[in-house]
């Protein structure tokens, strides 16, 4: 195709964009076209490689010469490539290369000259550790693998990419580790992510919708971290990972229940001590769960479970309060969610008013003015802080809801209801599966490697062996002694 | 659609009642006597307001409401007339029976609370004596802000460090009164002192004030009150039935003085021989001397051993004595010798269960081996008075 006719139809489909700048350069008396795209591309590259590097060849060569192979072979940009259709200056045109026409070639070459856009790489903001590495991933890909590279060094990383987005034409990049990662798993997951069509990928979190069956159970079965050490350790755990360009967040599957009680500084502590940490952990989860709920059955049913001293202090609290056990609970977990919400989106001037409105009118005033008892905001405290602990939002997310049922299961039949949901919690929670897995794996169908690792952690010598679920390779570590 | 529905319809037909804390009155302790016509009921009602904030001054800690009725049911409800609140029994600690209905037979109340689901089984049941005049329940304390619970710790001190009381709670009661081989014993208390027992002058002095004392055993027969134990048979037939958990054993030697042994670790073992109508206790345990006022050396083991032999003497007269004077004077198997006929004899038991009280409770001979061991002298090896 003639070289005008190719400029004038990326003119056309363009609608003639400002950032994208066409150049006519003359060298050895051919036309060249340089095509870049101003604000994906790096000026300095430009003039310093492919402009200097023509003059250059300009002063060289004569008339007469094959150009493009000369230019191959002369022009000091390191990526360099030689392309053919215009669906490929297109492509390459919106990620940042620069394409070179030459008149009378039907070959075009494409030379990277990618800006930087990201930002540095910084230290996690959403999962602390005490102890452990500071890096986080950030919004470019590039990095994001080079900082999973720099710790496993072996030929056996696996990247399969996928561009997925009919406008964002996002990369998604399925990582696992060959030999230890499940095979079927892999398969399943590059089927699943090359099924999706859809107009644009911006967050890994759309990818976790999409392949996950979203709406049977409001707990996740996909972890996501911006940890690269924990993305490495569940790497040689045999699991699979995806990341999206432009997404700091990564995502880990298949992720049973326990997986979110395990914190990846758990892997450096003394393990007795790790024990005690997790069982918090777990009595946490439940704690955060059920507590409304049981202070609404044992207020309005079943007193008789209560001590008759614990029974006349929570009567005695309750006495000047209008309203009912569950509406007084319903009233503080929704200001709680309300306070949270806006404390997440709020920007950090605003924490110190933030704070002080939420202490003192939903604690204090709130009780002065006979509108809860005392003994509600403690309920409520010890659900909220309780919820905390895990790092990851979507299962504090899921556990509302689970909390909720269980509060209208209490104010209906007591703590009778409160088995009821309880018993319909179980049965949701073990029919659920990740990609394969049973959500309640380490307990449910027992797997001796996985408790190992799970409200008790045994020693790091002892945990010698991966979940037979995720892979056949199960042997971890070999005692040397 | 159709499954949400059902949700819904089975939410709204359950049959717990849904009541919020503010409208219960806490019950914690029952008081049943007999009136003229029926029944008279004292219920004792938390009020929450003051055990909460203690210086809210002025209002007590618990209220109670008299009520009377040709039934319980009935004089429970009357309360409903003085009380803004609905009773609530779950909590209920104490129940107080009444000598004069406990004479003319307890078994119509226990129906009511057998019956009852809302009223749990493990709360404690005691007789009050005639003379106390349904006090003790109104009776307020110092050192517990409520009757009914100064009554039940009273109660446990008494048969873990006296001995002269035991702990019954109404399961207890009710395996007694519905087995027909065991007859009733409860625990009995009385109320003395002035007429300030139920206001606030009785909490602000030290000593002249009213107060509720543990008394000694009571003895049923049938579902009837037959009258009280003395001391020293309330600590005989606890140590027949292995309920002594800790008691004193005092005796008198040559000069006038007394010498005091605590018995610890005890526990009674019981052998029955059926044909020969024949009990053998033997109470195995230790004790320890707490207080010797008497001419023994204890540095001599022999004298030691002589003590030892005097204790268990003591220990076994004590026994035997009290089991023959409570047979003499009631005639109620208390002691469970008919079960222990029943479970070791059951050919036998049939022949004599008819003539039971007539021709065998009574000619049983009950032989009483004490194996006591003395192990402690406390903290000084002799006495004082030979130094």
């Amino acid at each position: 195709m003639d070289v005008n006719k190719i400029v004038g139809r990326i003119k056309k489909d363009t609608n003639n964009v400002s950032d994208i700048t066409y150049r006519i350069k003359y060298v050895n008396k051919k036309k060249l076209y340089i095509i870049y795209n101003e604000a994906l591309t790096s000026s300095d590259k430009i003039s310093d490689f492919i402009m200097r590097s023509l003059d250059y060849i300009d002063n060289k060569y004569d008339s007469n010469i094959d150009l493009i192979n000369v230019i191959l072979n002369e022009i000091s940009n390191f990526k360099i490539k030689t392309i053919n259709t215009y669906q490929d200056i297109c492509y390459y045109l919106n990620y940042g290369f620069t394409i070179i026409l030459i008149d009378g070639y039907s070959k075009y070459l494409v030379l990277e000259t990618k800006r930087n856009l990201a930002r540095g790489i910084s230290t996690p903001t959403t999962e602390n550790s005490v102890r452990g590495a500071l890096d986080s991933f950030v919004e470019d890909y590039q990095t994001n693998i080079g900082l999973i590279r720099r710790r496993i060094k072996s030929n056996d990383l696996w990247f399969n990419n996928i561009e997925v987005g009919r406008y964002t034409k996002t990369i998604v990049s399925v990582i696992y580790i060959n030999g230890i990662c499940n095979n079927n798993l892999v398969k399943r997951v590059n089927n699943l992510i090359n099924r999706i069509d859809i107009d644009g990928i911006i967050d890994s979190g759309t990818i976790k919708n999409l392949i996950q069956k979203e709406n049977k159970s409001v707990f996740p079965t996909i972890l996501s971290t911006e940890r690269p050490d924990k993305v490495c350790q569940y790497l040689l755990e045999g699991k699979v990972i995806i990341m999206v360009d432009t997404c700091p967040f990564c995502l880990i599957l298949p992720a049973d229940f326990n997986d979110f009680f395990v914190n990846s500084e758990d892997n450096f502590g003394n393990s007795i001590n790790i024990s005690l940490t997790r069982i918090v952990r777990y009595v946490a989860f439940f704690i955060s769960m059920i507590t409304p709920s049981i202070y609404i059955a044992v207020t309005t049913f079943n007193y008789e479970m209560l001590p008759t001293d614990l029974l006349v202090n929570i009567a005695a609290q309750r006495d000047n309060v209008p309203f009912s056990a569950f509406f007084e609970a319903l009233i503080m977990m929704a200001s709680f969610e309300i306070l949270r919400e806006s404390d997440l989106r709020k920007p950090s001037f605003a924490s110190s008013a933030l704070s002080i409105v939420g202490a003192l009118i939903l604690g204090e005033a709130a009780v002065n003015a006979g509108l809860v008892s005392p003994i509600m905001i403690i309920v409520i405290a010890i659900t909220s802080i309780s919820a905390l602990v895990f790092s990851e939002l979507e299962m504090i997310n899921g556990l509302r809801w689970y909390r909720l049922l269980f509060m209208i299961g209490a104010a209906f039949l007591g703590i009778f209801g409160v088995v009821l949901v309880f018993i319909y919690f179980i049965i949701k929670f073990s029919s659920l599966l990740s990609f394969g897995i049973p959500y309640s794996s380490p307990f449910s169908p027992t797997d001796i490697a996985g408790i190992k690792n799970s409200f008790i952690k045994f020693p790091t010598k002892m945990l010698d062996k991966r979940r037979k679920y995720l892979t056949n390779n199960r042997v971890k570590l070999r005692d040397s002694e | 659609m159709k499954k949400i529905l059902l949700v819904i319809i089975i939410l709204f037909i359950t049959g717990c009642n849904y009541r919020e804390l503010n409208d219960i009155a806490v019950v914690t302790a029952i008081s049943v006597d007999r009136d003229k016509d029926g029944y008279k009921t004292i219920v004792q009602v938390i009020n929450p307001t003051k055990e909460q904030d203690s210086t809210s001054s002025g209002e007590p800690d618990f209220i109670t409401y008299t009520s009377t009725g040709k039934t319980l049911q009935e004089s429970f409800r009357k309360v409903m007339l003085e009380s803004p609140r609905k009773i609530y029994g779950s909590q209920m600690q104490l129940l107080i029976i009444g000598e004069e209905l406990a004479r003319d037979g307890i078994g119509d109340i226990l129906d009511f609370f057998f019956r009852d689901p809302e009223i749990r089984f493990n709360f404690n049941v005691v007789v009050e004596k005639k003379n106390s005049d349904n006090k003790a329940i109104k009776t307020l304390t110092v050192l517990d802000n409520l009757s009914s619970s100064n009554i039940m710790d009273s109660i446990k001190n008494a048969s873990n460090y006296i001995g002269n009381s035991i702990d019954v709670t109404f399961e207890d009661l009710m395996n007694m009164y519905l087995y027909d081989n065991l007859e009733i014993v409860l625990p009995s208390i009385y109320a003395t002192g002035n007429d300030n027992y139920n206001n606030d002058s009785n909490l602000s002095s030290t000593s002249n004030y009213s107060k509720v004392i543990v008394s000694n055993l009571s003895i049923f027969k049938d579902d009837k009150l037959q009258g009280y134990l003395t001391f020293n048979e309330s600590i005989g037939y606890n140590f027949i039935t292995d309920n002594i958990k800790d008691t004193l054993v005092s005796f008198e030697c040559d000069n006038g003085r007394y010498l005091v042994s605590e018995i610890i670790n005890n526990n009674s073992d019981i052998e029955t021989d059926v044909i020969g109508r024949k009990i053998i206790v033997t109470i195995h345990g230790n004790a320890s001397i707490n207080e010797n006022n008497c001419d023994y050396n204890l540095k001599e083991s022999s004298e030691i051993e002589t003590i030892n032999k005097m204790v268990n003497n003591k220990i076994e007269e004590l026994v035997s004595n009290s089991a023959n004077s409570i047979r003499n004077k009631y005639n109620s198997d208390i002691f469970g010798f008919r079960d222990l006929f029943y479970k070791k004899d059951y050919k036998e038991y049939n022949n004599i269960k008819s003539v039971w009280y007539e021709d065998v409770f009574n000619d049983i001979e009950v032989e009483v081996k004490s194996d006591i061991k003395l192990v402690e002298k406390g903290n000084i090896v002799g006495g004082i008075h030979d130094q």
